[in-house]
């Protein structure tokens, strides 16, 4: 057997290395001690070279893999990053099944979702993007009086700290916090860090800022009743956000009016 | 007038101006404390007739002494009036977008007092942001028709995006919705200068917005006008905002345009800019307007059955794009894929994006065909008749 880190490029060792000696490859669950149940001839993933991978089945296949180390195989590690990402838990036998496409049929193959498995990959790696993109228009802040910017994101995937650095480009002198179910995440300069709910300050946990009254001001001064599209609306907005955004109520009345 | 009153009364007066694109090139301001542009724009909200909220849309002032007939705020109407100072608007977006509730700002006006004294205003509005608060991120300012040299320059140098709305294609149509616009000197005097500036600045682009169907004028005379625009004035995207009339302005009483002429007019332009399609390729009824039954690509498809059913495994990439159902980017997947090996079946075009309900009459995939191009089912969607508001013809 085959084990590998969560990450694209150990994840890509172990498939070339399952391609190369037929062995099943998986994702290691932990770093732990070995027990009962660790099998003897596991290989690590992580020990072999990539390029000398790339080599090797280059030289048993006779084609030519180039294209891993070019805007194609940079493509599909972003893809594999969000697969890893994705809150669905097989997501380790569709990445290889479609690392295992790419390299057979070629990159193309799995970066437009062509396959069976690649179409998963594809749908997964969108699903993760989507709501990155998504939630970098529709997370809100509020601020506390010690100038740090706090959201309560609506997360379906594990996106929370990707989030945090890509806001950072956007207010780079702040301290970010991110409040999610069970626990804080941090981004000050760069530095990404975790926080348990007891430790919070109360400034953090109930920040006083009550900005929402001018966002509905303005949220309702921007729409046009005469092109009322619920529906239209709704597919941009789906409507299991409607009960978090503030303008998720007004959304709900002009559905029902 | 409290901020809170302000803000609803000046916003209202902006929305129905047309941008919510907030995609530019990064790092225009090198020197930034908050605030970033990145080139794919983000949506922050949707109204619930589904159109986006990016920006921060507002009108510095809603006193205006223009008098367009079509204007909620032209000169006359008894409408509440008030005005933002420089310090407090920037105030006010600072706070909305530290919140992260808009991705930019735009900033239009009512001519106050004179077109040279509310141009400055607004730009000492975007100098605040720019130098004060050291804002890096989006801004889209409006040129007012009848600014002068030195402010189109200065509004080219610090902002993202400028736009100059032209409202009607021309001066015969601009003279029947304003008798205080003068379309050589102002509007088409305004894009040149604008055009003129930006070759200066890359990565800044102008856009323009078209009133439809207030002036009696055609699909035809829109598009001609907008090409011409984009061939002659570098005019980086136009937009359509179909005239709904406006109580308390002379144009009240009269239909407003069906929202349907609007989504064929993009339909149209979109065809124009990404599917390399020409002006003559699409086709106009005896009035010059697009057939609102079938949407243009569509109707270019059915009136060329020479070039269809075109083989996907094949076929070049002017020709995939002529192909209902098939945009761009799964022009180019195709190409990408067949590189590697050809297509076999509908579903593997299915999987990369193409619109198998659209493309599959049009299309072989290795010599077969799925189903024919029957003539469009046409829907019962009533035919649009341009309101005669002056009892003659241009």
């Amino acid at each position: 057997m085959i084990l590998c880190s969560p990450t694209p490029e150990s994840l890509l060792k172990a498939t070339l290395l399952s391609l190369l000696t037929g062995q099943h490859a998986e994702l290691r669950i932990s770093m732990g001690e070995p027990n009962l149940f660790t099998q003897s001839d596991e290989m690590d993933a992580d020990s072999f070279s990539l390029p000398r991978l790339i080599c090797d089945m280059s030289s048993k296949k006779r084609r030519n893999y180039d294209w891993l180390g070019r805007y194609q195989g940079r493509r599909i590690s972003v893809m594999i990053l969000f697969n890893l990402r994705n809150h669905s838990r097989d997501c380790a036998p569709v990445i290889f099944a479609a690392l295992a496409e790419a390299l057979q049929y070629g990159p193309g193959y799995c970066i437009c979702g062509r396959g069976r498995a690649s179409a998963i990959f594809l749908r997964r790696s969108r699903e993760v993007g989507t709501e990155i993109h998504r939630m970098m228009g529709l997370i809100r802040f509020d601020e506390t009086a010690e100038g740090d910017l706090v959201a309560r994101p609506r997360l379906f995937h594990h996106t929370a700290d990707i989030l945090l650095r890509k806001f950072q480009l956007r207010y780079p002198m702040r301290r970010l916090v991110f409040l999610l179910p069970d626990e804080a995440l941090c981004c000050e300069q760069g530095r990404i860090y975790q926080i348990e709910m007891q430790d919070l300050s109360p400034a953090l946990l109930n920040p006083t800022d009550d900005f929402a009254v001018l966002w509905e001001t303005y949220y309702r001064s921007q729409y046009i009743p005469a092109r009322k599209n619920i529906r239209l609306a709704s597919h941009f907005i789906p409507k299991k956000y409607w009960d978090w955004l503030t303008e998720g109520k007004i959304l709900k009345q002009e559905a029902e009016r | 007038m409290d901020k809170l009153e302000k803000l609803a009364l000046l916003g209202e007066s902006a929305k129905y101006d047309v941008c919510a694109s907030s995609s530019a090139a990064p790092k225009k301001f090198k020197n930034a404390v908050i605030g970033q542009t990145v080139p794919s724009g983000v949506c922050h909200s949707f109204t619930p007739d589904g159109r986006c909220v990016s920006l921060f849309k507002v009108l510095m002032s809603n006193h205006c002494e223009k008098d367009c007939l079509y204007c909620p705020n032209r000169a006359g109407r008894d409408v509440p009036r008030s005005s933002f100072a420089p310090d407090e608007l920037a105030e006010l977006f600072m706070e909305f977008y530290r919140r992260n509730y808009v991705e930019g700002l735009f900033l239009s006006s009512g001519v106050r007092h004179s077109t040279g004294r509310t141009m400055q205003e607004m730009l000492e509005t975007v100098e605040i942001l720019r130098f004060r608060h050291k804002f890096g991120g989006y801004i889209h300012l409006k040129i007012l028709p009848g600014a002068g040299e030195a402010e189109t320059e200065k509004a080219v140098e610090l902002a993202n995006r400028v736009s100059l709305n032209m409202e009607a294609p021309s001066a015969a149509h601009l003279a029947r919705l304003s008798r205080t616009k003068n379309f050589a000197a102002e509007i088409m005097g305004g894009i040149s200068r604008i055009q003129r500036h930006i070759l200066h600045h890359p990565g800044v682009s102008h856009s323009t917005q078209f009133i439809v169907g207030a002036a009696q004028e055609s699909d035809h005379e829109i598009l001609d006008s907008t090409v011409r625009l984009y061939t002659g004035y570098g005019l980086k995207r136009a937009y359509f905002s179909t005239f709904q009339p406006v109580p308390g302005t002379p144009l009240d009483g009269i239909a407003g345009a069906p929202l349907l002429r609007e989504h064929r007019l993009y339909q149209a332009d979109f065809l124009y800019r990404y599917y390399g399609f020409q002006m003559e390729d699409l086709a106009y009824d005896p009035t010059g307007n697009l057939d609102l039954t079938i949407d243009p690509k569509q109707s270019y498809a059915l009136r060329h059955p020479e070039l269809f059913p075109m083989e996907i495994n094949r076929a070049s990439i002017a020709n995939l794009l002529r192909i209902p159902g098939i945009g761009p980017r799964s022009a180019r997947k195709i190409l990408l894929l067949r590189r590697e090996c050809s297509f076999r079946s509908v579903e593997e075009l299915a999987r990369i994006g193409v619109v198998m309900k659209r493309a599959l009459p049009f299309i072989l995939v290795q010599g077969k065909q799925f189903s024919s191009p029957l003539a469009p089912q046409h829907r019962a969607v009533s035919r649009f008749i341009q309101p005669s508001l002056w009892g003659d013809v241009l």
